[in-house]
Formats: structure tokens, sequence, C-alpha cells
């Protein structure tokens, strides 16, 4: 998808977040006692009101432009990136990066910290280095190391409860 | 009954001894996103009940100063704010590192939480019951006005695109909005989730905004960032700069001195605002705003040294009033009373060696954070030459368990990875994540204020237009709005 239909896209989001946000507010509106207070729907539908405007300002002008001369620079400089480089293996390694962040906030109550950090670590490590520069005993010590360190300091030093899941 | 209250502090190997091994622990809190200087004075809290007042309060300004200053470490060396007074040091702190500059970025953060945290002292000594009266006289109105004004100027001088960082600030208090309303505890946004009935926690958004954001950046950018080519750490001497360059920025110093000084007496405003004000005030007077978010010394000079100023202003309500201005503060004056000792207008009389004392206290703690800082800034800088795919999950599991210990719950963790994601993939549609930050913590505050003045006044809004703080602040809201949308059509007219 061409950069200018992104951000048409991404300010068309916004403006139905706005839109749903207002509506939605109106349900406070009536909880107040206090006379003069303009109640709690007042600062939602407020930050509604500013964004739909401001969206919608950004949404034509992106409109009016020519190509990509609207565009966040920080939209263009993610394509430049992109467009350096090779294949598709960066996007898969960020995908891979948010599923182990997943995996490490579902599993910290239920594994508990030292295991599932154990497991981010060592995988996310490797996640992060290419095949030529794994260093698989690095990568072990550092996956042990960091949990047990973090159980000595938060748990046995400063009395922390962290969530110790299997372990207990 | 001052001499008393110095040589009570400088004359005890204990107390001495106390103040060094709480400025240590308070940088390493610091140092650590998701733990705070809050936690690690709660955390030594008890243990100054069985101290004497003088030592038990030593203990816990050492945690205090090395906290808020341990927050630029992070800040510039990973770019995540330690606290949430160092955001503003990310924006240049963090291109600093980048170009090899993170040692002489330190060494200048460290000289001037220094510098902010001596001159605020100095204006708590002589200036404190002046600086309360000040305090006093706001009302709901004026405190509205001054975080209306803050959230504008957040919105637009941190982004490239002005629009795009007020609808980050707007994304900000409306997030600030979901949980208890001020004034009448609507639940609002809950969605039946019963831990939204409080709201997200600021150092859950923190991190997940920076630190996971930052990880997913690099992921996603991977073979782009391992071609960077690597860029050598520039040796630095002494304090970053020489002294002729200190003295060349001793207006900004005592600009931002007396902006972190007035803002950190106001309850409940805080570092975060003094550091952001004084950023946009430096930007603005400089003659190179240009090069403000790309490395400017001046940034960072401007940043740390109001955000450490801020210290010495909490305390003047806290010692004087009776009122503490911050979390920081409430902890502070739990000691005092777990000592017997009852903070308002008469400490002065009734405990004076005390409270010169806890100045003493502040000075030495201030000079152990320059040394101790100083002296680990080589083992500082080696973060720099870890591979980040080494070094960015190893933060990621310290910032996890840090943001699980703020409340104990699980759901932070939950949210810091959500808000990560999202921080994420809006930067990369050009929304920055610094202004919805600091808007979801000043959103609050500035709905209580408001809401409570049009109680106060019954719904009449001439308050905001008679009173002239009010006036002065909606005129700069009003400039600072305007003039960066104008200033960017401008610059965008001229490329095309």
């Amino acid at each position: 998808m061409a950069n200018k239909k992104k951000s048409i896209v991404g300010y068309c989001l916004i403006i139905v977040l706005s839109i749903a946000v207002f509506l939605y507010a109106n349900v406070y509106r009536e909880l107040s006692n206090f006379p003069g207070d303009p109640s709690s729907s007042f600062m939602p539908q407020l930050c509604a009101v500013i964004m739909l405007l401001l969206s919608l300002v950004m949404l034509i002008s992106t409109i009016r432009s020519k190509d990509n001369t609207n565009v966040p620079p920080a939209v263009e400089k993610a394509c430049e990136v992109n467009n350096s480089t090779p294949g598709r293996s960066d996007f898969y390694r960020g995908m891979g990066s948010i599923l182990l962040l997943l995996f490490l906030v579902l599993t910290f109550d239920v594994l508990g910290f030292i295991i599932s950090t154990i497991i981010y670590l060592f995988l996310q490590q490797l996640l992060l280095t290419t095949k030529g520069n794994r260093h698989w005993i690095r990568t072990t010590i550092v996956s042990l190391a960091v949990p047990a360190i973090c159980y000595l300091v938060f748990v046995k030093a400063l009395n922390y409860m962290l969530p110790m899941g299997l372990l207990r | 009954m001052v001499l008393d209250g110095i040589l009570s502090v400088i004359t005890s190997p204990l107390c001495l001894g106390l103040i060094f091994g709480g400025v240590i622990i308070g940088i390493i809190f610091g140092s650590i996103p998701g733990l705070s200087a809050t936690m690690a004075m709660v955390l030594f809290l008890p243990l100054t009940f069985s101290l004497t007042s003088v030592n038990g309060m030593a203990l816990l300004i050492g945690l205090y100063v090395g906290g808020i200053s341990g927050g630029l470490i992070s800040a510039i060396l990973l770019k995540i704010p330690g606290t949430p007074s160092s955001i503003t040091t990310v924006f240049d702190g963090g291109p600093m590192a980048e170009r090899g500059e993170g040692a002489k970025a330190i060494a200048i953060c460290i000289m001037s939480s220094f510098i902010g945290g001596v001159l605020s002292l100095i204006a708590l000594i002589f200036l404190s019951p002046v600086l309360a009266d000040v305090a006093l006289k706001f009302t709901a109105f004026e405190y509205a006005t001054i975080i209306l004004f803050a959230l504008v100027v957040v919105g637009t001088l941190t982004g490239e695109n002005p629009i795009l960082g007020l609808i980050s600030a707007a994304i900000g208090v409306l997030l600030a909005t979901v949980g208890t309303a001020p004034v009448d505890h609507a639940v609002r946004f809950d969605f039946g989730i019963k831990h939204l009935a409080t709201g997200f926690d600021v150092v859950a958004m923190m991190i997940g905004f920076f630190a996971v954001n930052e990880v997913l950046a690099y992921a996603f950018n991977y073979t782009h960032e391992e071609r960077k080519p690597r860029v050598k750490t520039v040796k630095i001497s002494n304090y970053g700069m020489k002294l002729t360059e200190w003295l060349h920025h001793t207006r900004l110093i005592i600009q931002s001195a007396i902006i972190g000084i007035v803002v950190g007496v106001l309850p409940g405003i805080g570092g975060d605002t003094a550091a952001l004000m004084s950023y946009s005030a430096a930007k603005t007077t400089s003659k190179h705003p240009e090069e403000f978010g790309k490395g400017c010394t001046e940034g960072i000079v401007a940043s740390e040294v109001s955000n450490n100023a801020t210290i010495g202003g909490v305390c003047v309500p806290m010692l004087t009033l009776g009122i503490p201005g911050s979390t920081a503060a409430a902890v502070l004056m739990s000691g005092l009373i777990l000592q017997g000792v009852t903070p308002g207008p008469m400490i002065f009389k009734t405990q004076g060696t005390l409270v010169y004392g806890i100045f003493a206290a502040m000075l030495v703690a201030n000079v152990v954070m320059v040394i101790v800082e100083r002296a680990m800034l080589p083992g500082f800088i080696k973060v720099l030459t870890v591979p980040k795919g080494v070094l960015f999950p190893i933060v990621i599991a310290l910032c996890a368990i840090g943001c699980y210990t703020t409340n104990h719950l699980t759901f932070d963790v939950i949210c810091m990875f959500i808000f990560g994601v999202i921080g994420y993939f809006t930067s990369k549609f050009g929304i920055p994540t610094a202004p919805a930050l600091i808007a979801y913590i000043l959103g609050p505050l500035f709905e209580q204020y408001f809401r409570t003045g049009l109680i106060n006044s019954r719904g009449d809004w001439s308050p905001f237009f008679t009173s002239p703080i009010c006036i002065a602040f909606i005129i700069l809201t009003v400039l600072f709005c305007v003039i960066p949308i104008l200033q960017s059509a401008r610059k965008k007219k001229a490329t095309t």
C-alpha cells in the first residue's frame, strides 16, 4: 500500500475512534451531582473532539497533497529502511519478537517469572542474532544468570513478591 | 540551631554512610526502568523508624536524590527513561549516545543534576516562606491553565509535526480517563475488567512506549541496524564541558532552575512537567532551536537542571505547610511523622536543628551523587559495548519484573506489552509516543483542577479570564499551539 494510502487509513481510524469515544462517553454525563461540574463525560469528549478535528486537518491535507509530500517523516523513514532490507527476514524477526513478548507476559504468572524469563531470554537472543554470529554458551549463560540474579536481588534481598509459578 | 543541624550531619559517620548508601541504592533504582526513587524510599521507610530523626531523613533524602538523578543513565544509554522526570533527557541524550557521545551526555547530566539540586537547596533555605505563600495563592483555575499549557507544549515541541504531537497528547489524556474519574469517582471505560477501574499504570505505559517500542524497532529493522557502522565512544574529561562552556550556559541553568523550583513548589505538578517546561523554554530562547532533539547539550542541561531543582521545591510546601506535593514528598513526610515531627509553619522554630540537618543532608547527598555517578561513568558506558541482541532481551526481562513489582499485577505486564506494540506502530506512522505518556500523567491533574475550579465557581468560567496568571498562561498556550503549526506549514511549503 502506498504511503499516502497508509496515512489516510490511519487518520480515518483515529476519526472513527474519536466518534466512538464521543458517543460512548455520553453514559457518564448524568453521574455528577455537583452544581457547575461539567461531569465525567467532559474530558473524554473534549479529547475526542480534539482528536477528530486534528485528524480531519491531517486527512484533508494528506488527500490534497501530491504523492508523499504530507506523509509524516517517520513513515517515509520507515519505508526507506524497509526498502534497504533484503527479503522479509526482518519482518519475521519483528513478528517473532512480538510473539515472544506475548509468551513472556502470558506465562509470567503461570510458569513463574524464572521459567518464563529463561525461555524468553534464550529465544529472543537467538532471534536477534544471525546464524553465523550465534554464541550458544553466552546465550545460555545470560538466559540462566539474569533470572537467577533477579531472584536473589528482588525476592531474597528486597523481599518483593514475584510470581514463582511451577517453582512454588 | 543552623550550625547544630549542619554538624549533626557532617560530623556523624553513620549519617554520612546512610547518605552514601542511600544515593547508591537510589541511583540503581532510578536507572532500572520500572523501579523509582519513591519505591526505594517506601522500601527503606520502615528502617528509618530505628534511626534518629536526622539519620532517618538523611537516608530517605539520599535515596530520593540518587533515584531522581539515576533516571538519566538509562534515558541516555538505552533511550528508556528510568523515571518520568527523565523523559525529556531522552530527546537529546539518546541521539548524543548514538553518535558516540554517551559519556559526555551522562557527564553533563550529572553536573546539571548537581547544579539543579544545589540551586533548589539555596532556594529552599532562603525563600521557603515566600515560595510557600506563592503556592497558596494558586487556585484550581491557575493550576488548570498551567497544566493545559504543559499539555500543549508537550504536543507541539516533541514531534516533527506539531499536529501529530497534539493528537498524541490527546490520546494520552484520553487513556488517562480510563478508570475512576476525579471529583465524582465515576468509573469510566472499564468494560467490566476490574483492573481497569484504577486505570493503566504509568510505569507499564512508560516501559511499553519506550523499552518495548525500542526493542521492536530494532527487531523490525534488524538488517539496517546491524549495517550501521559502530560508533566509537568519545573520551571525555571532567564533567563533559569545559568551565567556559558551563559559564556560557549560565542563563539557561538559572532559567531552568527557577522553572524547576517554582513547578516543584506547586503541589502535584512534579519533575516531569518542570523538565518539559524548561526544555521548551530552552528551545524557545535558544539561538539554535533546530538542533533540539538531535543531540543538543542545551536540551539535556535544561532537562536535568530543572528536574533536580524540583527536589528542593517539593520540600517547600512539605516542610512549611505540611502539604506533600508528590508521592516522594509524601514518603519523606511519612518519615518525619514516624519520628514524631509534624511539618507546618512552626517547624523552623520547633524543629530547627532537624530542618537544617535535612538541608545539610540534601547538600551532602548532591555532592555524593556527583562523585558516585562520575566514578561509575566508565562502567555505565560499557553498556553501549554489549551487543543489542543480548542487551535488549535483558532490558525487557528487567522491565517486566520492574513493571510487576509496582502493583504486583500481571495485568500491568500485559499492559506493558500492549502499549509497546501500539507505541511501535504509532511511531512508525509518525505519531510520537512521548507526548502521550506525559499527557497521561498530566491529564488527570488537569481534569481534577478544571472540574474543582468550576464546582467552586458554580460553573462560572470567568476566573479563567480574570486571573492574571490564568490570562498569561492562556496566551502562552495559544502562542505555543499556533506558532509551531504555522512554522511547520511554512517549512513544508518551502520544501515542496
